[in-house]
């Protein structure tokens, strides 16, 4: 960190780690690991934050059309989506004070869980089926539960846990390669089967980032490219799932009333938004023209509101906190810490990546819903989660990192923490605050 | 197995990557909403534009009663591009919708699939069954109020009023003719909708007001055409006639009280997607088809001879039964002769020697000018549409010759309308003018009244001559003992007619077209009456079978007209007095006439009531 920016933050950051310190005092002490650590990143709650409450003011705004419409209410989604924050605002302080070092040891379990949770999704009574699709868990008048989106955080988890493990060893075939295939292979078929593309290739984009990051190696990368390709293009082509919009990408014009239609008005709405838009909530494509214009489809309809201004404000958001993640990964001490950072970065910089560019019609538009701003409470928990996973790595990743020369003697006493040592972060838990 | 940290190049490139990510969607950012900006605004084309229409005016009879009005119904519409996708239609709207209209859904499918365009018109619903669908909101659906015509009073006057189709255009009769001053303007409403068809709310909107039709009312009284109707019926029925006309007209001003053609149709039930539909009902008979007057046109020729000098009600010939032209010989219908006659007695006996013998007294240019005057071979105006100029050959036409004159004279070899006919009757009975039938007496406009004049075309012949010849006309009916025409209680004048028709190639004597001309009271005409019987059963005179209908809409019509009637009775002696002064003409009371009855005619009457048959002529 720059000295500059580095003291008022620094000030801020002060009473509210002292908060978090007396808070994580209190959690359980689960596997003999208080949380200890420095103070957390400040432009990385900032950012998730920001977000969470764009994406409240969009869910209103591109929502109220279709809510009025098929429920007689205008807030029917902003509501379940301002639950979904509520909830997900606790999992963001618990993960943020949590060590995210206990995940590694419940990894197992926490993978265990989420294919159980996958499994359950595709049995008649417990999943119910939308659109075509299994992707919900319905247990009596409870909340319907998506556990593809909690899939993502166990996966982000266990990959990291397990790749951390492994050394040099990654790259060999039968300790690296294999298992990491298959790991992502039976998710994926269990996520195919629901149908769900979208997950699939965020969990795939993610766990590659991944097992490059640990070491892999580049034959094996290509290899994995070549066969990601390969699986995907048979996806397409000899299943058939997704035909369509590839079709739709690639020829939309020519075909306005089929797939066609969806892609031409997501760009139209976009486009027409202009430099500083149409002004928030005055979308006139909310109005079914977009389609799902609260889930997917919501970016076009920030970019007809607020413009290419407020486009790159949600853009920046993004890029703010797959900034801070990194730099939060960077200077972890430990590999899972850096792997998880990275993973969780990935998924959320990937998956707003491949929202964005579906509807900027860069890529094939693919059904991902945009993290933090896209309609569902699972999607929102889940994320929210992961970001306060991401919080408490940088809390760790800050307790870490060399800090300049303080203005003076006190200072240097009174805010200097003396790094971890970083061979032994679970034998010894770090005593910095103490 | 932990290996430190992770290798700080490969950090670097995720980090780089994702950079790259996010710059390559700043540049499709700044593509599309920059620098396409206009033509994505473009294309989100959501403005939407309908015509919009008044309710059609009312059309109404003389007296204010409607006719024919235009109720709010609704337009059942589908976008089909919204049936299209799936994702807005979680509920099956089209199973909704067929369950609303009673119909079946695969039956609304295919409507909607068959549409040129995004739109489709599904149905036409009542007022209610619309209003239940727009409360649905069905997805894609949407209801467009529009309006149907309401037949009042049923049948009444079809042919006359006319259709319309779906959309309110007037197709035929008097919607059609009058179909601008009924639809009135329509006018447009621009909206921005939304991707389900609804207009967005608090979106652009503009609307440009459609003027709104006018209500007509009509000349008709739907009491007399009622009478009318009635009367035709029972006489199509009672001859087991093709059809036939009845036109009432009030001869002062035009105004056509009553107008009944048959065949008619019931515009309720018409179906004119029927192959089997004949269009041809759809026709305004009474001023479009064209027949030969027959005897009726006698009134005419004689009207020409009289205002022209030539003879006078007592001037005589003598009737040897032939009058030879060119090659042809031309006897009387019942091939009978008298001797000696009257002017009177020719129109009485309806005689065709007599009223040849007319015309070659008058010569060609004489008579045709007369047939010009009285407005034959031109047409009335009187505001039907498709009205025919009928046919009147003159002289140096190709298809003239003598013996056109000659057959002329009783209304053979000439064509003519049932408008033509009553116009010219009209002409005599109100003294001597020409006037222009109308079928529509106002026009209401947003509460402002415009009444239509009376158009007087020209004076046809004198006022003398109009009386002297309703003298002679009355002589016809109330100069002959029992009548059929006769209306105890009223003085009217009036003269039959049968036209034989061609039936394969030859004129037959087994049917025809029996027709009565003539007009009542006498003494202070309030109607002329046209009625026609086309081909009759069993009789093919006009005096047997078109006379009574006559008679019984004047017995009919004068009471509701208040026209009191008198102590009245014909006095058919009156009328045989031979040579001498006109007996008292129109206003001549029956008093007078009685007063003046000699021996010699009541020795006469005798005789006359003898041949009455003969005299109830063709």
């Amino acid at each position: 960190m720059s000295t500059i920016g580095h003291v008022p933050e620094r000030a801020v950051g002060r009473t509210a780690e002292r908060t978090l310190h007396v808070v994580g005092r209190r959690l359980p002490n689960v596997s003999g690991l208080r949380s200890a650590s420095g103070s957390p990143d400040w432009l990385l709650i900032g950012a998730v934050l920001a977000l969470t409450f764009v994406g409240l003011v969009f869910m209103y705004s591109s929502s109220f059309a279709i809510s009025l419409e098929l429920h007689g209410e205008t807030g029917f989604f902003a509501k379940r989506q301002l639950i979904g924050a509520a909830l997900g605002g606790v999992a963001f302080v618990a993960f943020s004070l949590i060590d995210y070092r206990v995940w590694r040891r419940l990894s197992p379990l926490i993978i265990l869980g989420a294919l159980i949770l996958l499994v359950a999704v595709l049995l008649p009574g417990i999943g119910f089926e939308q659109n075509g699709a299994r992707r919900w868990i319905q247990v009596s008048s409870l909340p319907a539960l998506q556990p593809s989106e909690f899939a993502k955080l166990a996966l982000v988890i266990y990959i990291a846990a397990w790749l951390a493990s492994k050394g040099d060893d990654i790259k060999r075939i039968p300790l690296g390669l294999l298992p990491f295939v298959m790991i992502i292979g039976f998710i994926g078929f269990l996520l195919m089967a629901e149908p769900d593309l979208g997950t699939f290739v965020t969990i795939a984009a993610m766990g590659v980032v991944m097992f490059f990051l640990a070491g892999a190696s580049i034959r094996h990368m290509l290899v994995l490219a070549g066969g990601g390709i390969s699986v995907l293009l048979g996806i397409v082509f000899v299943i058939g799932y997704g035909l369509e919009r590839v079709r739709a990408f690639l020829s939309a014009e020519d075909m306005p009333q089929e797939g066609g239609y969806q892609i031409l008005n997501l760009v139209n709405t976009l486009g027409s938004g202009g430099l500083t838009g149409v002004g928030i909530g005055a979308s006139r494509q909310k109005f079914f023209y977009v389609p799902s214009a609260h889930t997917d489809g919501v970016f076009a309809i920030i970019g007809e509101e607020t413009g290419i201004l407020g486009a790159i404000i949600v853009l920046s958001l993004f890029a703010l906190l797959v900034w801070r993640g990194i730099r939060a990964a960077m200077h972890s001490s430990d590999r899972f810490g850096m792997l998880l950072a990275f993973g969780i970065v990935s998924w959320i910089g990937l998956q707003a990546f491949f929202n964005i560019a579906g509807i900027t019609r860069t890529i094939v538009l693919t059904g991902i819903p945009l993290p933090f701003i896209s309609f569902g409470s699972s999607a929102l928990i889940a994320t929210l989660a992961a970001a306060g996973v991401l919080v408490s790595i940088s809390r760790h990743a800050r307790a870490n990192e060399p800090l300049p020369a303080p203005p003076d003697a006190e200072a240097a006493t009174r805010d200097y923490a003396p790094a971890v040592p970083p061979e032994s972060p679970f034998d010894s838990p770090p005593q910095a605050r103490k | 197995m932990e290996s430190g940290t992770l290798s700080r190049w490969r950090m670097r490139a995720v980090a780089a990557v994702m950079v790259v990510l996010a710059l390559v969607l700043v540049g499709r950012l700044i593509m599309l909403q920059i620098v396409e900006h206009q033509r994505h605004e473009a294309a989100a084309d959501r403005v939407w534009q309908i015509e919009t229409k008044g309710p059609r005016g009312s059309i109404l009879d003389r007296n204010g009663f409607p006719l024919v009005t235009s109720v709010d119904t609704w337009e059942v519409h589908v976008d089909t591009r919204i049936w299209g996708r799936n994702e807005f239609q979680p509920t099956s709207a089209s199973a909704r919708l067929a369950y609303l209209l009673r119909a079946d859904e695969a039956q609304v499918l295919s409507l909607a699939a068959s549409a040129d365009g995004n739109d489709a018109l599904i149905a036409y619903v009542q007022y209610y069954a619309g209003a239940a669908i727009h409360a649905e909101r069905l997805y894609g659906v949407t209801v467009r109020k529009t309006s149907s015509r309401r037949y009042v009073e049923g049948e009444m006057a079809a042919p006359v009023i006319g259709i319309v189709g779906r959309d309110e255009q007037g197709l035929a009769g008097l919607e059609y003719a009058l179909d601008g001053t009924l639809g009135g303007e329509s006018g447009q409403l621009i909206f921005e909708r939304d991707g389900l068809g609804q207009p967005i709310p608090f979106g652009a909107r503009l609307e440009l007001p459609y003027e709104q039709g006018a209500d007509i009312v009509l000349t008709i009284d739907r009491n007399l055409q009622r009478i009318a109707e009635q009367a035709l019926d029972e006489a199509v029925q009672r001859w087991s006639a093709t059809g036939g006309v009845i036109i009432i007209m009030d001869p002062r001003n035009g105004d056509i009280l009553a107008a009944a053609t048959s065949p008619a149709y019931n515009p309720e039930l018409l179906d004119l997607a029927d192959d089997a539909f004949d269009i041809s009902v759809l026709r305004s008979r009474a001023a479009s088809d064209v027949y030969e007057p027959g005897s009726v046109f006698k009134v005419i020729t004689m009207a020409a001879g009289l205002d022209s000098k030539i003879v006078n009600p007592y001037t005589t010939f003598t009737d040897t039964g032939a009058v030879v032209v060119g090659e042809r010989t031309i006897r009387n219908f019942d091939y009978s002769w008298h001797g000696e006659q009257t002017m009177t007695q020719v129109l009485q006996r309806s005689l065709n020697t007599g009223t040849v013998w007319l015309v070659q007294q008058m010569g060609s240019r004489l008579f045709y000018g007369y047939v010009d005057q009285f407005g034959f071979g031109e047409l009335t105006n009187s505001g039907l549409p498709g009205e025919s100029e009928g046919l009147v050959t003159q002289v140096g036409d190709l298809a003239w010759s003598p013996i056109q004159l000659a057959t002329n004279s009783f209304g053979q070899g000439i064509a003519v309308t049932p408008m033509q006919i009553v116009r010219a009757y009209s002409a005599i009975a109100n003294g001597g003018e020409l006037v222009r039938p109308r079928f529509v007496r106002a026009v209401i406009s947003e509460g402002d009244v415009r009444e239509i004049d009376t158009v007087i075309e020209r004076r046809v012949i004198s006022e003398e001559t109009a009386a002297t010849l309703t003298y002679m006309m009355q002589a016809v009916v109330d100069g002959v003992l029992d009548h059929p025409a006769q209306a105890p209680g009223w003085p009217v004048a009036g003269k039959s007619g049968t036209t034989d028709v061609l039936l394969n190639g030859e004129y037959s004597s087994e049917t025809s077209l029996a027709s009565f001309a003539g007009f009542a009271p006498v003494d202070d005409p309030r109607i002329v009456v046209l009625v026609r019987i086309d081909h009759p059963r069993g009789e093919t005179f006009g005096g047997i079978v078109a006379a009574p209908v006559f008679s019984q809409i004047v017995s009919r019509s004068l009471p509701y007209l208040a026209v009191p009637p008198t102590t009245y009775i014909a006095q058919p002696e009156a009328w045989l007095t031979g040579p001498g002064e006109p007996q008292g003409v129109p206003s001549a009371s029956p008093d007078d006439a009685e007063a003046e009855e000699t021996e010699q005619s009541a020795a006469e009457s005798e005789t006359q009531s003898e041949q009455r048959v003969n005299e109830v002529e063709q």
